[in-house]
């Protein structure tokens, strides 16, 4: 998925930096293994934790490459994919703890927030579909920085 | 700690833990960038130079091989025109190519000087230290500024420095001098070569009008730039220390090898 978004970065120094976060990624998680013992608990952790960095990068690429080409972002793959991610990443962190605090006084809420989740998950595979339907960007000829 | 509390616990410590792989990425990127864009523009500027002087090279051999020797040529066939004393032409005839002979003879002193000047042949011929001794007498002949050339030789059985670096520091001395000439205002300066196994060292001094040596750059234009990029490309450092009123001094230090 970074490397994905990587690919979609119009400067070399934010392209860098999404290929360089993979490795370090990787080497947090290893970390995290000693730190969080049981498997139940490092799941809880890990996921946020990935969740968090995809969300932050796919709203990065979203806002940076909206901005830098304002015009026709629709006609653009990474609009659909990124908006699709952010919303989907953006419910896995927001969700849980939302559920934790809520699941033993209303159940009812807490049924209804994953009913909608549900439903965004659909919306985003959605979006992520119309962007595999853009048409391939032009292949860039040269360097460029 | 409830179960709630210890998951936005948890929310927190990995939105800490995401922000520090982040800023840790971008902060790694930058260095890496920057790594490769200084060493992009260290080689251009590198081969822009050398382009430079392949052509300054070129000109000087064109200059040389060919103008200087039609030069020669002229000469020789005036000098062999019926008109010179032993002919038999009118006496204002014989005074116009006798004039026309010492033009050419100048022209010929004026374009070896060029040649000289764009490619410094002395310094593949003869070496470093009389190449900046020509160089000293060209400039005292060219502005009256006698410059005192002073060598330190302490090559301990190392050969000389020849190729890319004796020019380089030949470069380096011509426009110190030339900075001299323009600005400083004397009528002397020093010069000083200092050769050793490890490094050369050029030392030009002058007691002038010296400036403000932080303003150096953007009121003199690229010649200090152009001594600081020479040095710095042959992994040698330039220092200038200069005062109103004191002097200024340049220094080279350049290393014999590559670091």
């Amino acid at each position: 998925m970074l490397w994905t978004l990587s690919l979609w970065q119009r400067h070399a120094v934010s392209r860098l930096a999404f290929r360089i976060a993979i490795p370090l990624f990787l080497v947090t998680v290893v970390a995290l293994i000693p730190t969080v013992s049981d498997s139940r608990t490092f799941d809880t952790v890990t996921r946020p934790f990935q969740a968090l960095l995809l969300l932050a990068s796919a709203l990065y690429t979203l806002v940076r490459n909206a901005a830098s080409d304002p015009g026709g972002v629709t006609r653009q793959d990474w609009f659909w994919v990124t908006l699709g991610t952010s919303l989907y990443f953006a419910m896995r962190v927001a969700l849980p703890p939302f559920a934790a605090i809520l699941v033993s006084s209303h159940q009812e809420l807490v049924r209804l927030a994953y009913f909608v989740q549900a439903w965004a998950d659909i919306a985003v595979f959605l979006l992520i579909a119309r962007g595999i339907w853009c048409p391939l960007p032009q292949a860039r000829s040269g360097g460029f920085f | 700690m409830s179960p709630s509390a210890g998951a936005f616990w948890w929310l927190f410590l990995m939105a800490v833990l995401a922000l520090v792989v982040i800023l840790t990425a971008f902060a790694a990127a930058l260095i890496i960038y920057q790594r490769r864009f200084l060493q992009m523009h260290r080689t251009f500027a590198d081969n822009l130079l050398a382009a430079h002087e392949e052509e300054r090279a070129w000109v000087a051999r064109e200059v040389h091989d060919d103008a200087l020797q039609r030069v020669a040529m002229l000469v020789h066939e005036l000098d062999e025109w019926p008109g010179t004393p032993a002919g038999n032409a009118s006496a204002s005839a014989t005074e116009r190519v006798a004039a026309l002979r010492e033009e050419i003879e100048d022209l010929g002193v004026m374009l070896r000087r060029v040649a000289h000047r764009m490619h410094p042949a002395l310094i593949d011929h003869a070496g470093l230290v009389p190449a900046l001794q020509s160089l000293a007498m060209d400039v005292t002949r060219s502005s009256g500024i006698r410059v005192e050339v002073t060598d330190e030789l302490r090559l301990d059985g190392a050969s000389p420095p020849a190729g890319e670096r004796a020019l380089l520091v030949y470069r380096i001395a011509q426009e110190a001098l030339r900075n001299v000439v323009k600005h400083a205002g004397v009528s002397q300066c020093d010069m000083l070569v200092a050769l050793s196994p490890a490094s050369i060292e050029l030392r030009v001094t002058d007691r002038g009008k010296g400036f403000v040596a932080d303003d150096a750059a953007k009121e003199r234009g690229l010649g200090l730039i152009s001594m600081a990029e020479r040095a710095r490309l042959a992994d040698g450092r330039l220092e200038v220390w200069s005062r109103p009123g004191d002097g200024t001094t340049v220094r080279a230090l350049i290393p014999r090898q590559a670091l």
